[in-house]
């Protein structure tokens, strides 16, 4: 059906025309768009692992489903996720019990502590962890003080230390998750138990445990998810020993140059966490358990602690020692130490790793500024095209809004070192090689940004009445003027969250960074990553940990002023 | 003069139900073969029970949805036309629209929200301030201009979202269940308030509601709608008084509904229907006579008191049974035997 203006006199409206016009194209000229930067890098992934030079092969599958180092990656993997979905319900979920169901007393200082480990990034873990546990680490020359005649031989690169390392960066997640899901339980399942003639035993695992199930299955996925599509951690602990997980193993057939290779390994991680999205996508949408209104008692305690309060809280206090104090020290200190190694004294303690690493060899300056261009340009992009694509599917409702979100909602399901793999073989070749160039990483970027970005906004557009924009349509005023003016002040703290999320991760991504930079594009990521290969040494790394470190807890610090809608997820 | 004239107008939703595993992509029909006209500055009600289309005419009108078919015109201008490929967008309408949730921008004052409209229309700021100021006085909330929807009670959200539709001068004000949220009292004052500021800006109006007693009040006429269909249209006391069928006799105020499955009326309708093909008879409870000479007898079987009249329902020869209103306190109990007249009923 064609449009036609109606036939009144001089209407004051007659700029609308091209604005409505405009508005129609827009929604396919978004497909396209993401057609192009997200699907298509996928569809080349997938080519690119039938094509052996031009010619069509399974060569590549051959290769891979052969090879024991496969079967080696996939076992490791197995491995470490076993370990890591154990270790973070078990941590998070009794420090989530801990928080909603007993009388522990330093209930505020647990959601800051946890809080906190949640800024950490997890690479920044494990650099602290090889400075304590390693041969030569801070462990070693304790030791060797206090019990000159103990051998120090722990191997600090593992599996186990992967599992360690990840376990204290993800719990968290579990600590959210099922903490939330304890708080909406409210207490009248628990108090008819009670009434029945239950105990407090039989209460836990027979009541308030089952309840909780989905929200522990649900935040499980997670967990799994996040630590199969986790590089830095097992390429820094893991792969100096020659033991590998699917993504190191990825990125060590990279070297390589085996293209067909590098694509099968690549497709094999998404189809495992496209099935693992699935499922969890699943899961979430049988949770239906009825929660209580919360309005009256939220605090609502059903075991005392009593005799036990002072040991758990000193449990608690180890578990935060090591898990936030230990950390942030070591990183501290060497970064202050003028060179790694150098005995505990004043003399050999220092502030000029931070000044080198803006002035003279500007090391930093140039990686820092890298990071924080692309991260601004590729979450602004992300910002405007995700609330864009919000906008068509609240309004507009139709097949084009349904498939733009489908397709940009996609990414969130992918590790991101497949996103970087999927953009490398799609814009390697010319005419449109954006390889080696600044562009392929903030594309990159965005494309990982607009699912994040578009997960921020959703909830909040949701909440806005769809006749606001109807009452404003009759009114006569145009589309353009309905987003910008109606629609992004609505949901202006979600565009601010979103932008955020999107600045922090771009501060401490690693594998995407890793896999596309070049010469004068490297970001803080590839220089954290670096102190594998010793270029600047560990106090110099340990100084960009800090300031990536004080970046981060400053900007979740505002995220959580903001109240981010479901951030830790 | 018609202003507004709709024709066979059909509009329909994708059905979402899956049959057998498949979607189902038939179109659930919400409108078929509907026309209706409206007069210039008449102000008609479209009544009806939730679901039967009325919201969606309105949709249709003021152009938020596309009818599959059909042609809706106003004035010299043809807003759809299915046939001549006519769809002027709701932006081009110059329509006014109240939603009953009222619609008012949270982040944007009184005064921008009534501004807005105008801002996008290009209007000096000079001109905007006066139009404001006077619709703000119109529903005596002057001085209420900085403050946010946020601060604003129910009613004086709607009273802004009112003004905010007629500050543009629009040729058509659609009004949808615009008093649903607001308390009995609250309703009552802004509903005459309505129909005072339809009356003097003499903008024709279209008023959706499922309530009654507001239909009665405010309508030149009255559109009973169900299932789609116009069931009867007239002024409140032809709607009223001469139902034509048996939903809207059963739908508007109360009634007492027989119909002739048995082969006949009850002896008490004698007099008054004697053409036993007629489908039903409704006797309202007001046309009820109790008095101790009438003719026909039967028996108290429930005493309901109102406040300002007691209903009683009365059990008659052949289980049949009867309500009827009698002013002020009961004076008779269950059990007591009446006599009883009808003195009017509608056939249908």
């Amino acid at each position: 059906m064609i449009t036609r203006r109606s036939s009144t006199k001089s209407s004051p409206l007659s700029n609308m025309k091209l604005g409505e016009r405009a508005s129609r194209a827009l929604p396919f000229l978004l497909l396209l768009l993401v057609g192009v930067f997200i699907l298509y890098p996928m569809i080349m992934l997938l080519v690119t692992s039938f094509d052996q030079e031009g010619a069509f092969t399974f060569s590549g599958y051959a290769s891979v489903f052969s090879s024991s180092s496969t079967y080696k990656a996939l076992l490791n993997t197995l491995q470490m996720e076993v370990g890591v979905l154990f270790g973070a319900c078990f941590v998070g979920g009794s420090l989530a019990f801990l928080r909603h169901k007993t009388d522990y007393k330093s209930k505020h200082l647990l959601d800051i502590f946890v809080f906190l480990n949640f800024t950490i990034p997890a690479y920044i873990l494990s650099v602290s962890w090889i400075q304590v546990a390693a041969r030569n680490g801070y462990l070693r020359r304790i030791l060797k003080v206090i019990l000159p005649n103990v051998q120090y031989n722990y191997n600090a690169y593992s599996i186990g230390a992967c599992i360690i390392i990840l376990v204290l960066h993800v719990y968290p997640l579990v600590y959210f998750g099922v903490g939330n899901a304890l708080k909406l339980l409210g207490n009248s399942y628990e108090q008819s138990a009670k009434v029945c003639g239950a105990s407090k035993t039989r209460i836990i695992f027979r009541v308030i445990l089952p309840l909780v199930l989905p929200a522990f299955i649900s935040t499980g996925l997670l967990v799994v998810s996040r630590t199969l599509a986790n590089f830095g951690v097992p390429a820094q602990l893991a792969m100096p020993i020659g033991k590998e997980v699917l993504t190191t193993r990825l990125y060590s057939a990279m070297a390589d140059l085996n293209l067909p290779v590098v694509a099968v390994y690549a497709l094999l991680l998404v189809v495992i966490s496209l099935g693992l999205f699935l499922v969890s996508e699943r899961v979430l949408k049988k949770r239906v358990y009825d929660s209580e209104d919360l309005s009256k008692d939220t605090e609502i305690i059903s075991i005392k602690l009593g005799k036990w309060q002072g040991p758990i809280r000193v449990i608690t206090g180890i578990f935060f020692t090591i898990s936030i104090l230990i950390p942030f020290l070591t990183i501290i200190v060497t970064s202050l130490f003028k060179c790694w190694g150098l005995s505990f004294e004043m003399k050999h303690l220092t502030f000029q790793n931070y000044v080198r690493l803006f002035t003279e060899e500007k090391l930093l300056t140039r990686p820092l500024l890298n990071s924080l261009i692309y991260g601004i340009i590729a979450a602004t992009t992300a910002v405007m095209i995700a609330s864009l694509i919000v906008y068509f599917y609240q309004y507009k409702h139709n097949r084009v809004a349904n498939w733009l979100m489908s397709i940009s909602q996609l990414p969130i399901a992918i590790p991101n070192i497949i996103l970087a793999v999927a953009a490398m073989v799609a814009w390697i070749n010319e005419p449109f090689k954006l390889y080696g160039t600044a562009s392929i990483i903030v594309v990159t970027y965005t494309v990982l940004f607009i699912p994040i970005c578009i997960k921020q906004m959703l909830g909040a557009a949701k909440n806005i009445d769809r006749s606001m924009d109807k009452a404003a349509q009759t009114m006569g005023i145009p589309v353009t003027m309905r987003y910008a003016r109606l629609f992004l002040p609505q949901i202006k703290d979600s565009l601010i969250s979103g932008f955020l999320i999107c600045f922090l991760i771009s501060l401490k991504e690693i594998p995407i960074s890793l896999l596309l930079y070049s010469a004068g594009t490297k970001t803080l990521g590839v220089m954290l990553f670096s102190i594998q290969s010793n270029a600047y040494g560990l106090e110099m790394t340990s100084s960009v940990a800090v300031i990536v470190i004080a970046l981060s807890v400053t900007g979740n610090l505002i995220l959580n002023k903001l109240g981010a809608r479901g951030y830790q997820s | 003069m018609n202003e507004l004239k709709i024709s066979n107008l059909r509009v329909s939703y994708r059905s979402t139900d899956s049959v057998n595993g498949n979607a189902n992509k038939d179109r659930n029909p919400v409108l078929e073969e509907y026309s209706l006209t409206v007069n210039k500055k008449e102000l008609v009600v479209i009544l009806g029970p939730s679901g039967c289309g009325k919201s969606t005419l309105l949709s249709a009108i003021s152009g938020l949805k596309q009818p599959d078919d059909g042609e809706i015109s106003f004035g010299d201008t043809c807003f759809f036309n299915k046939a001549d490929r006519i769809n002027v967008q709701a932006e081009e309408r110059n329509i006014g629209f109240v939603f009953q949730t009222y619609a008012l921008w949270p982040h944007m004052t009184v005064y921008q929200n009534i501004a807005f409209p105008l801002r996008s229309r290009k209007m000096a700021k000079k001109q905007i301030k006066s139009r404001v100021a006077d619709m703000l006085e119109t529903v005596h909330m002057r001085g209420y201009g900085h403050r946010y929807p946020g601060s604003l009670s129910g009613g004086e959200r709607q009273r802004i979202a009112l003004v905010r539709s007629l500050v543009y001068q629009p040729s058509l004000l659609l009004l949808d269940e615009p008093l649903a949220n607001l308390d009995a009292n609250l309703k009552e004052s802004l509903i005459r308030e309505i129909k005072e500021i339809q009356r003097k800006l003499g903008v024709t109006a279209i008023y959706v509601t499922h309530d009654q007693s507001e239909a009665f009040e405010i309508a030149d006429r009255i559109v009973i709608m169900n299932e789609g269909k116009i069931m009867q249209q007239g002024t409140p006391q032809e709607i009223y008084n001469d139902s034509q069928n048996l939903f809207v006799a059963d739908f508007i105020g109360k009634n007492n509904i027989f119909d002739n499955s048995r082969g006949s009326f009850p002896s008490f309708l004698a007099r008054h229907c004697h053409c036993k093909a007629r489908k039903a008879v409704a006797v309202r409870p007001e046309d009820i006579e109790l008095s101790d000479d009438a003719a026909h007898h039967g028996v108290i079987e429930k005493v309901i008191f109102k406040g300002d009249r007691t209903e009683y329902v009365i059990l008659c020869s052949g289980g049949v049974h009867l309500t009827t209103f009698a002013p002020g306190n009961a004076v008779h109990v269950v059990g007591d035997s009446v006599r009883f007249e009808v003195k009017r009923c509608q056939i249908l």
